[in-house]
């Protein structure tokens, strides 16, 4: 739902108000960089992603219908261009290919042995589709239907990639760093 | 509900970011790239609501009003006032009013 701030802020962006511009920067600027340089592993990249996303948002914002929140239309357009620089740098591996079938049964041994460089190092090579859900929802805060009209995707997909994604930081703990499907 | 493992990822991802910020250089070759052109110009103002104070809507309304009604009001024209002058068989109708046509026998 969009707030009053929010509905005077497009409204002054529509009529090419320089100073909502700005507005727009402050307002998102520094937490979509941050979910940007979580995905792409990048300070350079997420930098170029930014400026990509905002660019895009300034020269569509006509186009932008108000159905959705402003940030959610913006998280839209960022992480579109996000999954094409990852997909220039072929990182991205299909859905298929992770398919997990272990148990919650090394829950008590991943609690046991949490370590957080291991976890930092694999949460950077977790695929995109993954990393995207890990992020919006544990970093971004956003709920799973937030994440849903972001993405564009049903709800009970969202909560599975959640749990895929959960299940594979979890196994690298177990296996010790290696990300495996199980 | 988010355990232990939830809140590790959260604090990495926190840590991980903490020093990630959208410098002025970048804000500002952003706001570079975002000047709006003349297409832009064009969009806003094709989508823009144009608005008109109410006092001004009142007084075009009043003139328009006028403009219409004041020439179909009955104005009280005398058409007998006028100075026949004959000039041998003819005769030359002189009047102030120049509508004629119509009313002239």
């Amino acid at each position: 739902m969009a707030t009053y701030k929010e509905t005077e802020l497009v409204r002054k962006l529509k009529k090419g108000d320089k100073s909502s511009f700005e507005e727009l920067l402050n307002l998102y600027g520094n937490r979509l960089i941050k979910t940007c340089y979580l995905i792409l592993n990048s300070r350079v990249e997420a930098e170029d992603a930014v400026q990509e996303t905002f660019i895009r948002v300034f020269k569509s914002i006509h186009n932008f219908n108000e159905e959705s929140s402003l940030y959610t239309w913006i998280y839209t357009i960022a992480l579109n261009i996000c999954r094409d620089m990852l997909k220039r740098r072929k990182y991205v591996s299909s859905f298929e290919e992770y398919m997990l079938d272990q148990g919650e049964s090394a829950e008590e041994i991943v609690l046991e042995r949490i370590n957080r460089e291991i976890l930092r190092e694999r949460l950077s090579s977790l695929p995109f589709i993954y990393k995207e859900v890990l992020v919006l929802f544990y970093f971004e805060g956003l709920t799973v239907k937030e994440i849903s009209h972001i993405l564009r995707e049903k709800e009970g997909t969202i909560k599975s990639k959640l749990s895929r994604g959960r299940k594979m930081l979890k196994n690298a703990l177990v296996k010790g760093g290696d990300l495996f499907e199980g | 509900m988010k355990d232990r493992f939830d809140e590790e990822l959260r604090a990495i991802m926190l840590e991980e970011t903490e020093k990630i910020y959208m410098s002025d250089e970048l804000k500002e070759s952003i706001l570079e790239n975002c000047k709006p052109g003349l297409i832009y110009r064009i969009r806003a103002f094709l989508n823009s609501y144009i608005e008109i104070p109410v006092p001004v809507l009142i007084g075009v309304f009043a003139i328009v009003l006028m403009v219409n009604l004041i020439p179909a009001m009955d104005i009280d024209v005398d058409f007998n006032d006028r100075q026949v002058v004959e000039i041998g068989n003819s005769q030359v109708i002189v009047r102030d009013m120049g509508d004629v046509d119509g009313y002239e026998d």
